[in-house]
Formats: C-alpha cells, sequence, structure tokens
C-alpha cells in the first residue's frame, strides 16, 4: 500500500512541473507586453528597458520560468494587472463562497445519487427506472445556463421568493439568508451532478446484481432490500470514491457559467472577470490552483481506491 | 492592464476621455440642468439612520481620486473624498475650498480652504495636503493621468502654499480652462501618503483615508464596498449610517434585484424603464451627463477613403438619425438627436447646424462623385456591448444599401479600447463611441484638434487647430462665444464624426429615499453630495 | 465488424421509444438548418417597429429586441451550433483515434509519452482555457472548431488506446505481424475496422460535448460574432430580457437540450447494440 502512495506522489511531481511549464508559457505566448503596465506617456526608451531589466524581462524564458517557480514556491503567484492586489489574495478570498457552493452542491448530489442509482440498477427496466433514466439524460443534457435562467424566471421574477444575484443581502449577516441565496445555484449545479452519479451508480448497480455474492446472499434468505443497501451498496460505492476525487477540482473552477449567471462571488466569477479583462497573472493563478486540485484530486481518489480495494495495486 | 494603462496613458487628458469606450454602453443625455428634472419635491422630514444601496457595474479600481479614472471608482470616490468645490450651470458649489477667486491678470487663482476641516482619521486637513496632492499629481514618476490638465501649454500649474488656509496657483498663460481642471481635484492625505513611494500602487488604497461623507469600512472583491458616516463632514453631518456600492456585473439579475428591494440606486438602459417603472416603487431620474453618441469615422485608416469629406458626408446621408436612436436608445424619450460635436451642458453650444441626414439618393450621389465603389468598411464593437452592437448593425443594414459593405469586428473590451486608442491603428474604418467632456469647450480641443491626445478619428483642419487656440486663451465671453460657434458650424460641415445623440442617464432611486434634489445628480458619480439623502 | 452486429445495433435503436425520438430530432433539426435559407425572414433585418412581438401566425417564434424574426434565427442559429459539434466531433475523434492507436499499437516509450501529455492536457480545467483561447484568437466559426477539437479528444483517445491493446493480442493480428506486414498495414487492415464501433460510440458523445461547450461559451458572450446567432448567443440576449419576453429564452435552450439529449440517447443505445461488454467501460 505504502509503495502505490509513494509511487503516485513521485508520478505526480512531473505532472506538476510540466503544467506549470504549460501554464507559463501560455501567458508569454498571449498577445501583450507586460511592461506596457508599467509604461507612461512621458518614459524614454532607456526608461522603458530599465523597467524590463528590473521586473527580469530580458532574461532567457527558461531562467524567468525558475524565477516564477521559485516565487510561487515562496507563496508569490504575482499581482493582478488591474487591481495590482496579490493574485493569491484574491484567490483565498473567493475560495470559501465557491468551495461551499461546490461542497454543498456535490454533497447533495451524491446523497441523492444513491438510493435513486441503487433502485434504477436494482429495477432495471421497470417505470422506476425509465423514469429514473429519463430524469439523469435531462440531467447530462440540459444546458445548465439555461436552467438557471428559467429557475431565476420563475422563482425571482414571477414569485418573488428567491433573490437573483450574489451570495448575501446588504447588511444582514446571516448563515439563513447566505442560504437563501444559495439555494438556486446550488440547484442547478446538484441538478447536473446527480445525473452523472446517477448514470455510474445504475450501471455499476447492475454489474454488481450479477454478482455470485448477491446470489449467495440472496440464498441466506436476504431481503432485496438488505442485499441492496448492505452488500451491493458498499461494492458500487468503491468507483464512486474517484467520482469524488475528481470532483476535487470542480470545486474551484466547476462553476464558471453557474456563479456568471447568478453573480456568486466565487472563483468562477474571478475567472470571467479576469478573462474579460487580459488579467494575465490572475487567470494563471486559477490554472494552476485548479489544475493543482485536478491532480491532487486525482491522487487521493486513486489512493483511496487503493485502500479500499487491494487488487488495484498492480495497476500502474 | 497591459492594454488599459496604455490607452489611460494616452488618453489621459480627462477623466472623460476614457468614459469614452469605458460607458459607451451607457445611455446619457439632455436635460441640460443636472438635478432639476424630475427629482420628488417631498415634504416629509428628514429623518436620521439607515442605509442605502448603490449598484455599480464592476469592481473599483483604485480608491484614490488621483489614479480613479473609471467610473466605478470615480463614483465611490466621490462619497470618500470630498472635493474643493463643484460647478453646476456655471454655478460653484464650495466643499473644502470656501472660495476661489482669479487675480486681475488672470494668472493667479486664490484658494481660501474652510477651517476645521478634518480627514476621516481625525488629523487635519490643511493647504498642506492640497499642495501635495497637486505635487503628486504633477509627479511624472507618479503617473497620474490628471497631469495634463495641470500642464498648459507644456508649462505646469504651480500650487504655492500661503497659509494653513490658503493656496496660491500660478498659471504659466491665462486658462479659462482652469476651473473646470481644478474640479475634478478632491485632494488625499499627506500625513497618509508622505513616504510612499508609489501611490498607485500604495497598499494605503486598499483603506482610504478621505474627508467626503462617508468613510471607508468594507470592500469585498466581488461582492460590495461599504462606507459609513463621517460625522466631521464639511456638508455637515450625514443622515444615512452607511452606504453599500453592491457589485453587480450582469444587469438583468441586478434589475431583479433592483425590485427586490436589494439594491436601491441603479443605472437603468432605456428598455428596461417601463418594466422597473411598473412596480411603482421608483423614482425615475433621466439626467444629462453631457454624453455626446457618436459614430466615428477613421480618417486614417489604410483605406484612406474617410479621409475624404464628400465619402463622409454620403456615409451620413445614408443613415437616418431617428431610426438609429430607435434601434440603440428604443426612443427618442431618453437621447436627443444630435448636430453638433459639442455636448448641449457645454458652453456657447448650438445644434442649429446643417447636417447630412436620412438621403440615400444623394449618399450614392455624393459616393459616386468622389469616385468610390464597391467600398469595404470595418466596424470594430466591444463584444458585449449592446448600444455598439445595435448602433453596428443598423449602420451594416443602412450602408448595404447605398453599396457600401460594412464588416462588423468584434473584440473584447481592452482590446478594444487599445485598437481605438491607438493612434497607428489604421486596420478599421467605423466605431461607435461616446464622450463626456465637461462644460468648457476647451475640452473637446483634444479630441478634434490635429495633434489632439484623443483624436481618435484622426480629423485635421488647420482652421479648427486655429479657432481652438484662440478660444482657450480668449477672456472675453462674447467673443469666445463666436469662436466656438464657428468651430461647430466647420465641423458640422466637415462630419468628422456623425453626431448620433445626446443621451440621457437613466437612474433609478428607490421611492422610500428623499433629499434627491439635494443631493444633486451628477455625470458619471450619479449623485454629488450623498450626505443630503436621507429614509423618508 | 460483422453483419450481425449492425443488426443488433439496428434492432436497439428501433425498438427503443427514446431512440426513435432522438434520430427523429437530429434529422428534423438538420434539415431545419440545412433549408434554413427557405425561410421568407433574413435573419438579420433589422426592424424596429416589430421589437419584441410574441409568437403569431407571421413569426412563429416572436421577435426579438431588434425586431428579427426569431424563428429564422434560430434557423441560422441551429445551423452554426449542429456545425461545430459535427466538425469538431470529426476533428477530436480524428486527433483521439491517432494518438489512441499509435500509443495503444506501439506501446513502450511512444505510448507513456503519448499517456504522459494527454494527463497533462486533461489536469487543466478545460472551460477556463476554452474561454481564454476563444480571447486570443480572433473569434470566428473556425477558431471555435479547433478549440472545442482540442480539448475534446482525449477521452476518445484513451477508449481508443484501450481497445487497440486488446485488439493487437487477437490472433490474426500475431499472425499478420509474423508473416511480416508492415504495421501501418496491419493498423489499416485489421486494427482500425474493429475500432469502428467504439469510434462512433465515442464520436456519438463528443458532438454532444461539441455543442454544449459551443453554446456555453457562445452563452458567456465568446464565440460566434454578430450578427450571426447561435442557440448560445441567443439565450445571452434573451437573459436582458427575461422579464418582458421570457419566449425568447425558452426556444433555444429547448432547443439545445433536445439535441444534446438525443445525442446522448443515441451514443448509449449504439454503445449497447454493438457491443454489449462495453456497458462496464
Amino acid at each position: 500500500m505504502r509503495q502505490l502512495i509513494i509511487r503516485r506522489l513521485l508520478q505526480t511531481i512531473p505532472m506538476l512541473i510540466f503544467v506549470s511549464i504549460a501554464c507559463f508559457a501560455m501567458v508569454k505566448l498571449a498577445p501583450g507586453d507586460p511592461v506596457l503596465s508599467f509604461v507612461t506617456p512621458n518614459m524614454h526608451a532607456e526608461d522603458i528597458e530599465r523597467i524590463r531589466h528590473n521586473l527580469g524581462l530580458d532574461k532567457p524564458a527558461y531562467v524567468q520560468y525558475l524565477i516564477w517557480i521559485k516565487e510561487i514556491l515562496s507563496g508569490n503567484l504575482g499581482y493582478s494587472l488591474i487591481n495590482h492586489q496579490p493574485v493569491l489574495d484574491q484567490i483565498v478570498e473567493r475560495l470559501p463562497a465557491t468551495a461551499g457552493l461546490m461542497g454543498v452542491s456535490i454533497g447533495l448530489a451524491f446523497l441523492l445519487a444513491i438510493p435513486l442509482g441503487l433502485i434504477a440498477g436494482a429495477n432495471r427496466n421497470r417505470w422506476v427506472d425509465k423514469l429514473i433514466n429519463l430524469f439523469s439524460y435531462i440531467g447530462i443534457s440540459v444546458p445548465l445556463f439555461w436552467l438557471a435562467m428559467l429557475l431565476m424566471y420563475f422563482f425571482s421574477v414571477k414569485l418573488h421568493w428567491l433573490p437573483s444575484m450574489g451570495m448575501r443581502t446588504i447588511g444582514i449577516h446571516s448563515v439563513f439568508d447566505v442560504i437563501k441565496h444559495g439555494i438556486l445555484p446550488c440547484f442547478v449545479l446538484a441538478f447536473g451532478f446527480l445525473a452523472v452519479y446517477v448514470r455510474y451508480i445504475r450501471s455499476s448497480t447492475i454489474g454488481q446484481l450479477k454478482e455470485d455474492y448477491v446470489q449467495i446472499q440472496y440464498a441466506f434468505g436476504s431481503t432485496k432490500r438488505t442485499v441492496l443497501f448492505r452488500h451491493v451498496l458498499k461494492h458500487v460505492l468503491l468507483p464512486v470514491i474517484t467520482l469524488l476525487g475528481m470532483s476535487l477540482a470542480d470545486l474551484v473552477t466547476g462553476a464558471i457559467v453557474t456563479e456568471t449567471v447568478f453573480s456568486w462571488p466565487g472563483i468562477g466569477s474571478l475567472g470571467m472577470t479576469a478573462v474579460r479583462g487580459m488579467d494575465y497573472p490572475v487567470i494563471m493563478g486559477i490554472t494552476l490552483f485548479s489544475s493543482v486540485m485536478l491532480i491532487v484530486g486525482n491522487l487521493v481518489a486513486d489512493i483511496l481506491y487503493g485502500i479500499a480495494d487491494p487488487r488495484i495495486k498492480t495497476r500502474g | 492592464m497591459i492594454r488599459r494603462k496604455s490607452m489611460f496613458g494616452i488618453a489621459a487628458v480627462l477623466l472623460l476621455t476614457l468614459l469614452v469606450s469605458a460607458c459607451s454602453g451607457n445611455n446619457a443625455g439632455t436635460a441640460p440642468t443636472p438635478g432639476s428634472s424630475n427629482a420628488p419635491t417631498n415634504e416629509s422630514q428628514p429623518k436620521e439612520g439607515g442605509s442605502l444601496i448603490i449598484a455599480v457595474g464592476a469592481d473599483p479600481v483604485i480608491l484614490n481620486p488621483n489614479y480613479a479614472g473609471d467610473r466605478v471608482s470615480l463614483t465611490i470616490d466621490q462619497a470618500l473624498y470630498a472635493p474643493l468645490f463643484q460647478v453646476n450651470n456655471g454655478e460653484k458649489t464650495f466643499y473644502l475650498a470656501e472660495s476661489l477667486e482669479p487675480s486681475e491678470d488672470n494668472l493667479t487663482y486664490t484658494l481660501k480652504l474652510k477651517s476645521g476641516l478634518t480627514w476621516h482619521d481625525g488629523e487635519k486637513l490643511t493647504a498642506d495636503d492640497v499642495v501635495f496632492t497637486i505635487d503628486k499629481i504633477l509627479d511624472e514618476k507618479q503617473n497620474s493621468f490628471l497631469r495634463g490638465n495641470f500642464t498648459i501649454g507644456g508649462k505646469p500649474i504651480q500650487a504655492v502654499k500661503v497659509d494653513d488656509l490658503t493656496v496660491e496657483f500660478k498659471l504659466p498663460q491665462v486658462s479659462p480652462a482652469f476651473e473646470a481642471t481644478l474640479v475634478q481635484v478632491s485632494p488625499i492625505p499627506k500625513h497618509i501618503f508622505e513616504n510612499e513611494a508609489d501611490l498607485e500602487k500604495s497598499t494605503k488604497n486598499k483603506a482610504p483615508i478621505g474627508s467626503g461623507a462617508f468613510k471607508f469600512k468594507e470592500y469585498k472583491t466581488g461582492e460590495y464596498v461599504t462606507l459609513e458616516r463621517f460625522d466631521g463632514y464639511v456638508g455637515g453631518k450625514p443622515y444615512l449610517d452607511s452606504i453599500t456600492y453592491r457589485i453587480a456585473k450582469d444587469t438583468n439579475s441586478a434589475n431583479l434585484a433592483l425590485q427586490n428591494g436589494e439594491i436601491n440606486v441603479k443605472y437603468v438602459d432605456p428598455q428596461d424603464v417601463g418594466t422597473i417603472q411598473a412596480s411603482n416603487k421608483f423614482e425615475i431620474l433621466p439626467y444629462s451627463e453631457g454624453r455626446l453618441s457618436y459614430l466615428l469615422f477613421n480618417h486614417n485608416s489604410d483605406t484612406g477613403v474617410l479621409g475624404k469629406k464628400e465619402v463622409r458626408q454620403a456615409l451620413s446621408y445614408a443613415l437616418n438619425r431617428d431610426e438609429l436612436i430607435q434601434v440603440a436608445y428604443t426612443s427618442n424619450e431618453y437621447a436627443d438627436p444630435a448636430k453638433s460635436i459639442l455636448a448641449p451642458d457645454a458652453l456657447f453650444q448650438t445644434n442649429d447646424l446643417v447636417s447630412f441626414d436620412n438621403d440615400a439618393a444623394k449618399a450614392k450621389e455624393l459616393l459616386e462623385a468622389a469616385g468610390v465603389k464597391g467600398l469595404k468598411l470595418r466596424f470594430i464593437v466591444s463584444s458585449g456591448n449592446k448600444a455598439q452592437e445595435s448602433i453596428s448593425l443598423y449602420v451594416q443594414q443602412k450602408l448595404k444599401a447605398v453599396g457600401v459593405d460594412v464588416e462588423i469586428k468584434a473584440m473584447d473590451a481592452s482590446a478594444y479600447g487599445e485598437k481605438f486608442t491607438n493612434p497607428k491603428a489604421t486596420d478599421y474604418e467605423l466605431a461607435a463611441a461616446g464622450y463626456i467632456m465637461g462644460y468648457d469647450p476647451d475640452a473637446y480641443s483634444i479630441l478634434f484638434t490635429s495633434d489632439g491626445d484623443a483624436n481618435y478619428s484622426h480629423y485635421s483642419n488647420k482652421e479648427v487647430d486655429e479657432l481652438f487656440k484662440q478660444g482657450a486663451s480668449e477672456a472675453d465671453t462674447a467673443k469666445r462665444g463666436d469662436i466656438y460657434k464657428k468651430l461647430q458650424e466647420i465641423a458640422a460641415e466637415d462630419a468628422p464624426v456623425y453626431p448620433i445623440a445626446y443621451t440621457k442617464t437613466i437612474v433609478a432611486v428607490d421611492k422610500k429615499y428623499g433629499g434627491l434634489e439635494e443631493a444633486v445628480l451628477k455625470p458619471v458619480v450619479i449623485f454629488e453630495d450623498l450626505s443630503k439623502i436621507y429614509l423618508k | 465488424m460483422n453483419r450481425s452486429k449492425w443488426r443488433s445495433v439496428g434492432h436497439e435503436l428501433f425498438t427503443n421509444g427514446l431512440g426513435i425520438a432522438g434520430l427523429v430530432i437530429i434529422v428534423v433539426f438538420s434539415l431545419a438548418a440545412a433549408l434554413a435559407f427557405l425561410s421568407p425572414q433574413d435573419p438579420n433585418a433589422l426592424n424596429v417597429m416589430e421589437r419584441l412581438k410574441l409568437p403569431s401566425a407571421a413569426h412563429w417564434f416572436g421577435t426579438d429586441d431588434y425586431g428579427r424574426d426569431y424563428f429564422t434565427r434560430a434557423l441560422y442559429g441551429g445551423r452554426v451550433s449542429l456545425m461545430v459539434g459535427f466538425a469538431s466531433m470529426i476533428l477530436a475523434t480524428g486527433i483521439g483515434v491517432v494518438v489512441g492507436v499509435v500509443s495503444g499499437y506501439f506501446g513502450g516509450f511512444i505510448d507513456n509519452l503519448l499517456m504522459r501529455f494527454l494527463e497533462i492536457v486533461m489536469s487543466i480545467p478545460s472551460f477556463l482555457i476554452l474561454l481564454l483561447l476563444s480571447v486570443f484568437l480572433k473569434p470566428s466559426v473556425g477558431n471555435i472548431i479547433v478549440i472545442i477539437s482540442l480539448l475534446m479528444w482525449m477521452s476518445i483517445a484513451r477508449i481508443i488506446r484501450a481497445e487497440t491493446m486488446s485488439i493487437k493480442e487477437r490472433e490474426y493480428v500475431l499472425y499478420a505481424q509474423a508473416s511480416g506486414q508492415n504495421a501501418f498495414g496491419i493498423i489499416g487492415k485489421h486494427i482500425v475496422p474493429n475500432l469502428i464501433p467504439v469510434i462512433i460510440v465515442g464520436a456519438t458523445n463528443n458532438i454532444a460535448s461539441a455543442i454544449m461547450m459551443e453554446s456555453s461559451l457562445s452563452f458567456l458572450g465568446f464565440g460566434v460574432q454578430a450578427p450571426n446567432a447561435t442557440w448560445g448567443s441567443m439565450l445571452n440576449n434573451a437573459q436582458g430580457y427575461i422579464a418582458q419576453a421570457p419566449y425568447l429564452a425558452l426556444f433555444p435552450g429547448l432547443f439545445i437540450l433536445l439535441t444534446v439529449l438525443s445525442f446522448n440517447v443515441l451514443g448509449d443505445i449504439l454503445r449497447v447494440g454493438f457491443e454489449p461488454k462495453l456497458i462496464k467501460r
């Protein structure tokens, strides 16, 4: 087991290096000269060259990359070109909003998906299954921003029940208020995740029901419900762990569109603003941050999977 | 800000200039008297306490009046930093200043401050702060884009402290526009910024100390900026306890939030007025920002074809101003047809001018006479900007009818800003834009003189250059008026741009607030003095 | 690929109500998009007097905020949406098949290299990159197709690689190798024909996700430029009129949903039909 973890950790290091190179290259290749943001109209050419020198932009690209990495390792992701604030601060400030929204949505979707997936799988091709199946087809096919618009139309425009934007009412600091603002975006996101999870759990339930241990349990006189929720569930949960691990990356950038529609002040909105304003350091910061989350998420998922199912050890 | 900065740099002359590209999406307008429009008369007694939530379209870039160039920063700074004085309809309202007197020869202005002024942190506000502020604006290293205004003919205006409450401004030459320059200045505290090497990047801007009616309390990026009452305000203790600027990037959901009472003050687009009004919960206040919305002809484009006056006239003939206003601004209720390059709030403005409008036959004739055939034009728009999009679609359709092909090139806002303000950009012919230049016509010189900093259309007419030069240094009002009248006539004939409309800005304010008239609706910043607003 | 497999696909397709519905929807939408020019209305003609009219006999889906016929715009919008979907599918599947086959067949160093590269691409958040690239590059249909394809080939490459590796071990391939046929001949003659079911299934799912990506992109205001529309950009515009004219939001969204749904359903049916064992993938 330990070997597996160590091997996966070691594999992660080159991945991280390559992802950082990709991020760096992306910004290097982007149009625009970063020196210009320090230049005033009255500056002489030599002043501009001096700035370029001070910023290290006259050095070869690989030296610039090493300097950049050194800064990142010491916690400096650079400064926004628009408001000159540290990028890391901005990400950290927005993180709770996104993580909270995504965490609740994924958690909710997961809890609902287990019974729905199990029931659908156990009643394959009966009406319950067909209903759940249709519903999950819609879930993976509906444009979430459209769903968001429709919900906003009904609950904010027509009924005035729920707020249409932001995370809180100005002047009110209560958890209840945040929840009220979170209902619609959370529902939208959970709906999307739910469909994916249900399909996954359904098909692995169908697979598991064919296994010998199920027949043995029946032979011992277990009821269908016991078999399903005690024994099959245990086996079905295994692959789902992988899904959850992968969702870790979604915690950061999974909600760009939904956050934009509901003006939710999270990383997604930050990313959108940065893209519109061509704020490269912020874009680079977010990209790097979520790439790291994704790699770590996969790592965690693999390790969990390995712990839960020792047979997997041999996998490279 | 790679692009944006360079754009500010070039445009540097008036805050107005950046509004050229920054807010051509907004609608501004005519009632030439700010605040005189339909602000409610109100009998109920002002109450103390309560809060006000104002919607703003983006995060503020920098809460320091020496650098604020975007609409949101300017709006918030208006409450945070008291100005020296303001001018409405030619009348001065004094805030920090008690008086401003020019000398006999108009080369020295003496500014007296009110006594007992303090900053939000309790420190005294004196002449030292004013001089410090001007010095920092003039300091090239500090990169304040107000700098251009404080140099006349390449020489700086000097600010000298006489005593704690008196500052003398020494001008290198007579400048009737000096007062308009000083209006834009709100002093920044010397004791805070004294030891900062770079004011723009200073961390002190994160928790600004000002002298305005409200002091800084909290800023959550992407969410809100909250200010709270400053009891020592020069204009008297404000009624409201706090002001919150709610950052609402999505107009659609912000409109819903307005109707749900989560926002109390918001700009509204003409097409949304009906919906907002229907709820009967809001005062709809249209007011002029002195903004001209126009179609830009790039005389410098690589095809060079728009350098010809006849072609520009022909293109103007092909369009129908009233229709264009309908398409872009829903109705002419909030946009008055424009003929002059000066906005109605500018001194000496006249709209009684020749105009080339709505005559397709004439357009074809002129094009033929100019020997132009199979003309192809490129129209740049900032993507997502509704007004620009409408104008470009309309122009495309109308010009097609006279045999001119228009290709619409959408680009992101910063790329658009860069291209628009780049004097060397030759790969487009048309753009839709707007400008707000203030009340002194001299300000317009940067837009229309041959070597003007913001002459984005690259219009060049020696006569116009000369008239602007005369106007800038003419102290006699009647003579000055004649100069600018003549100038407008020439510009109308030359058609350097196609003026579309003087657009009105529409603000919706929740009916539960009073004192709107006293607070004075103001271009760009919405209200001049928020301390006067109260909860009914 | 034998005939019975096709028959089983046909059987799955035509006995499944959803499958028939999906097929019909795709055929109808494709035809409507292809024949959009038959509409008497100009999709881009402004008409100020006819602004925001409710659906009627003259304007089946009403008119938008510029008085343009919404039905005609939806037809032309569908044309772009479907075209982006199909073209990205072809490009992405092409890349995926090449990478997958090369990686799976040759194995060793090349395999290792390609798979590490694939992992790196997969660990960069794709939607953010999609936005960024569409800002960098000039927004045009061609560019959007390329960008979407570059972010979509990975999953199909993985499946193809796994499948190639298993086909490679079959006796006829081993025999061909032993008899000295060259590698590309073997790939062309023995491997690729056997990959066709997997390719078709992957391609069908790819169309669905390409259409979805394009709509999200256009919805955020990137993507195809005015005056042309796609379903996504129509929704972007409809957002501003949701209180006054909710029907503007209804139609394009419904079309995206139906199209993507149909492709997803078909993808699943094809998978079951072709190779029941693929279900467990």
